[in-house]
């Protein structure tokens, strides 16, 4: 059954990866215009080590602009989505390991203006996880739907 | 052609990587790509000067002196010093555009952190001078919360320990 908040919604399904979208361009920018700081924030999660830190902070955000613009494209929809899928699991074990070792860090979100990591930073990510995990399910509904 | 998400994926992720590599070759203030594997900063980096609890005493006594507590929040809001303000080291970040509304350039500052050797007080310190405090204005307490929680002539906000 086709519902207004079905998966086949196409409307919901552009929505919300126009919001999805925006949000990554968003935080790709903000990370762009102080990479040092960004740089930072990284560090601060003593995951990688010192010869991958700045590397992460010169391409992450340039990542999520390109898959955020690419969720605007119907036909890069899914490879975009699968990006952030990708990056913001990767970016949930770090939150989840940050939580567990007790670090009061920076999450690094949105550059400078990044608020604590904390159980509000992970219900955001899973958040969008989800809301992915819908624009995926969506689009391959919307594939079939024309075959 | 009808193109593969992974072969899209790989398209978006090389033109992404391409147009980063470039933006970080020509912008002004670009990030070495290896970073420093020297990252930890400590008092052969100078940001200020170590005291001992002695001198701190003495600091304490003749008052006018400004306190920062590198500890988390959470430690913070248990027991601090009285009169302490809270930057924690790993979110100083976050209070890049307040840092000046919140500590005096000018004034003596001291910083403690957990815990000998106070990586996080040494590491606030470069935050700061980095931010145009002087670093002779800064002194850190390296034995940190550890030693002065167990100061009972200090005043202390919160509960105790």
């Amino acid at each position: 059954m086709k519902t207004i908040f079905s998966y086949s919604n196409k409307y919901v399904i552009i929505i919300l990866a126009w919001i999805l979208g925006a949000v990554f361009i968003y935080s790709g920018i903000t990370k762009i215009i102080e990479p040092a700081v960004f740089a930072e924030a990284v560090g601060n999660y003593r995951i990688l080590p010192w010869y991958l830190i700045n590397l992460t902070a010169i391409f992450l955000p340039g990542w999520e602009i390109t898959s955020g613009l690419a969720l605007f494209f119907p036909s890069w929809r899914r490879a975009a989505v699968k990006i952030i899928l990708i990056l913001t699991g990767l970016f949930i074990m770090a939150v989840v390991t940050a939580l567990i070792r007790g670090l009061d860090i920076s999450c690094g979100c949105f550059g400078g203006d990044s608020s604590a990591v904390g159980l509000r930073t992970l219900l955001i990510d899973i958040g969008i996880l989800l809301a992915g995990g819908m624009i995926l399910r969506g689009q391959e509904d919307l594939i079939l739907s024309r075959k | 052609m009808k193109m593969t998400d992974r072969t899209k994926i790989l398209i978006l992720i090389t033109a992404a990587s391409a147009a980063a590599f470039l933006v970080n070759c020509f912008r002004a203030d670009s990030l070495p790509w290896i970073g420093n594997p020297e990252t930890s900063v400590s008092r052969e980096s100078n940001p200020g000067t170590s005291i001992e609890l002695n001198e701190l005493l003495k600091y304490l006594n003749r008052g006018s002196v400004f306190l920062v507590d590198a500890r988390n929040t959470g430690a913070f809001a248990f027991s601090h010093l009285a009169g302490a303000v809270n930057l924690p080291a790993g979110r100083k970040i976050e209070h890049l555009d307040r840092i000046f509304e919140m500590l005096p350039p000018d004034e003596l500052i001291i910083i403690y952190g957990e815990e000998y050797p106070s990586q996080d007080s040494w590491e606030l310190a470069e935050f700061l001078v980095k931010n145009g405090f002087k670093s002779e204005n800064l002194r850190i307490f390296e034995p940190g919360w550890e030693r002065l929680k167990h100061q009972h002539a200090i005043p202390m906000a919160g509960g105790r320990p």
